[in-house]
């Protein structure tokens, strides 16, 4: 009646499968490298990052020195991207600005990435908790960003630590629905429920089980975010809302230069090259970081 | 295959498991479930899709989330009732005394852990070992669990694996800790034919070398045949028949019983006749309804179905919930 299974069979072939034990990110990293797009983004940020962290070494101007005689001129050979109203090269004031901006984008995603990952992780996995969070992130996002920052520094002030802080609660929302849809798909995913059949408890079923499976996004989401918080960050400094002159922030700079844009168009091109570049680079570099982590393109 | 004398692992008395539905109700998907494994048996719990096979095995590890749904009765394992311990305790057993292998070999394991790491995960979870010897206790079980090149084997990922193998790892993570009860929720049925003996074979012989009791869940019969010791035939939230397999199988009382063994195709027959189907699908578990919830698909029905639910009819060892058998000893 019933069928009588055959129980000596050989075991399989395993020498056929032999296979290079490569990992997840060193097939990401391969696929990046032939990515054009992510390899210049790549590059334009490695040029911004190293020209900021070497600026003394690169130009022997002080920052904020001013000098009289040399103010407004366009550039040339001594002063390579032309001189601002006191005089001070505006090539030195791009090199340190960098510090700045790239500081200020690194510290709001860190901030927004945190506060979203932990947010986006308690929504998606407890659900009791889905509804409040998701609601509020809603309302956040029915602001446009730049909007949102601006009403958050009206709040706690003019200042760099202050549009930091805005520019990061901006960009949260972000990070928590995408975080928190992830977790919903690798919730009910069957290792995470073997997981808890073994007795691993909920935060290293988290840590150790769901973070490492959705670091995909979150990786290519923070680069994103990186981009569009050091716009956002510039144009509250260009607003007058951020970093104040004299600090040479990007956004500062163009918020100075702004005032002698018909006397020397130089104060305001070559810091807002600079933003675009960046944000240009951040763009490429996610992009190709969008495809390269996803294991469906190969 | 006769249980002698052997301690009682589980025992599960009148267990309900009710789930919410999103309109506020809900759905009573296992129906005052008694049963009892013991220690080294296989016990085999049949049924077709959405008989409520599964979400019994989970509850059993209490893995029902408490927002989904609820579970009355008692689960008595080695004496302890598992829906009054603490959930830090419910931990300790998980993985250690009761642990658990899936259905799906290809999404069980983590993809971005390495087979090593995701069975010393278990190993440390439940034992002090350092982790030299973790790892050494890991290639031990992958060994034991039939893994050519064990030591490799530790430094890849689940992707780079067979089905086959991988169900093989996930017994062997399931098995590290030697429990006494492994549930095993349709070990099989992802596997092809070849590959599926040969798990079956090892899980016997696990079972023998560790005096594990098994839980089987499965609708294959010839799982059972192979495999079981008792047969718990479930329907529609409750057991419709119970006895032990060659009984079971030699002379099945139950029309749904009877019904699911004429729809195996038997290898020796030569005549083409056609394979007997049960006509339907399980009822809606929604709907509530008075008599014997297989009424509709059951060949012998009569008035008395339709009308009222039977109580479980013990004929000498064999259980059966039908009113054909309402002249035998009422048992629930």
């Amino acid at each position: 009646m019933l069928t009588k299974t055959e129980t000596n069979v050989q075991p399989a072939k395993w020498d056929e499968m032999e296979s290079a034990s490569v990992s997840f990110f060193g097939m990401a990293w391969k696929k990046l490298r032939k990515n054009k797009g992510a390899m210049i983004g790549g590059s334009i940020l490695l040029f911004f990052i190293l020209t900021s962290v070497f600026a003394p070494v690169l130009t022997h101007y002080p920052v904020n020195e001013m000098r009289y005689d040399e103010t407004l001129k366009p550039p040339s050979r001594e002063h390579w991207l032309g001189t601002d109203e006191f005089g001070r090269d505006i090539y030195t004031r791009i090199l340190y600005g960098g510090r700045v901006s790239l500081l200020m984008g690194l510290v709001a995603v860190s901030i927004a990435g945190s506060v979203g990952v932990f947010l986006g992780v308690i929504a998606g996995y407890y659900r009791r908790l889905d509804l409040y969070i998701m609601q509020l992130m809603d309302i956040l996002l029915a602001f446009p960003s730049l909007l949102m920052a601006i009403a958050i520094v009206a709040v706690l002030g003019v200042g760099l630590t202050n549009a930091m802080i805005a520019v990061a609660i901006s960009v949260i929302p972000s990070f928590v629905r995408v975080v928190r849809g992830s977790v919903l798909a690798v919730r009910e995913k069957e290792y995470i429920e073997s997981a808890r059949a073994l007795g691993v408890r909920d935060w290293k079923i988290i840590v150790r089980h769901i973070l490492p499976n959705i670091a995909s996004p979150i990786i290519v989401l923070a680069t994103l975010q990186f981009g569009v918080s050091i716009l956002s960050a510039a144009a509250l400094s260009f607003l007058g809302l951020g970093a104040q002159p004299p600090n040479p922030e990007w956004g500062a700079l163009v918020f100075v230069g702004k005032s002698f844009l018909s006397q020397a168009w130089w104060m305001t091109l070559y810091p807002g090259l600079a933003i675009m570049l960046v944000v240009l680079g951040f763009n490429l570099l996610g992009d190709g970081l969008r495809d390269a982590l996803d294991p469906r393109i190969k | 295959m006769a249980v002698t004398e052997e301690k009682e692992l589980l025992r599960v008395e009148q267990l309900s498991i009710n789930f919410k539905t999103e309109d506020g109700g809900h759905i009573l998907a296992v129906k005052q479930l008694n049963l009892t494994i013991k220690e080294g048996e296989t016990l085999a719990l049949v049924g077709e899709s959405g008989c409520g096979k599964s979400v019994t095995s989970l509850s059993l590890m209490r893995l029902i989330p408490k927002n989904a749904g609820f579970t009355e009765g008692k689960i008595l394992f080695e004496g302890k009732d598992l829906n009054r311990v603490s959930e830090r305790e419910m931990r300790s057993i998980r993985g250690n005394s009761m642990s658990m292998i899936f259905q799906e070999p290809m999404t069980s394991l983590n993809p971005v852990h390495k087979i090593g790491k995701q069975i010393g995960e278990v190993i440390y979870l439940h034992s002090s070992l350092s982790k030299a010897q973790i790892r050494e206790k890991a290639i031990e079980m992958l060994k034991k669990v039939g893994i050519p090149r064990a030591e490799k084997i530790m430094d890849e990922y689940p992707h780079q694996l067979s089905g086959g193998m991988r169900q093989r790892v996930m017994i062997a993570m399931a098995m590290a800790c030697t429990p006494k009860l492994l549930i095993a929720d349709e070990p099989t049925t992802a596997l092809d034919v070849t590959i599926q003996a040969q798990i079956l074979e090892l899980m016997n012989e696990l079972k023998k070398d560790f005096q594990t009791a098994i839980l089987l869940i499965t609708h294959d019969l010839g799982v059972v045949a192979e495999m079981a010791d008792r047969v718990m035939v479930m329907y529609y939230g409750q057991i419709v028949e119970q006895a032990d397999v060659r009984t079971l199988l030699k002379s099945p009382k139950h029309p749904y019983t009877i019904g699911l063994l004429n729809s195996v195709p038997d290898m020796d027959d030569e005549s083409d006749k056609p394979l007997v189907p049960i006509m339907g699908n399980v009822p809606n578990l929604g709907v509530i309804q008075a008599g014997c919830p297989f009424y509709a698909r059951c060949p012998q029905a009569f008035q008395k179905c339709h009308l009222e639910n039977p109580p479980l009819f013990k004929l000498g060892e064999q259980l059966v919930r039908c009113w054909l058998y309402e002249s035998q000893e009422v048992i629930a």
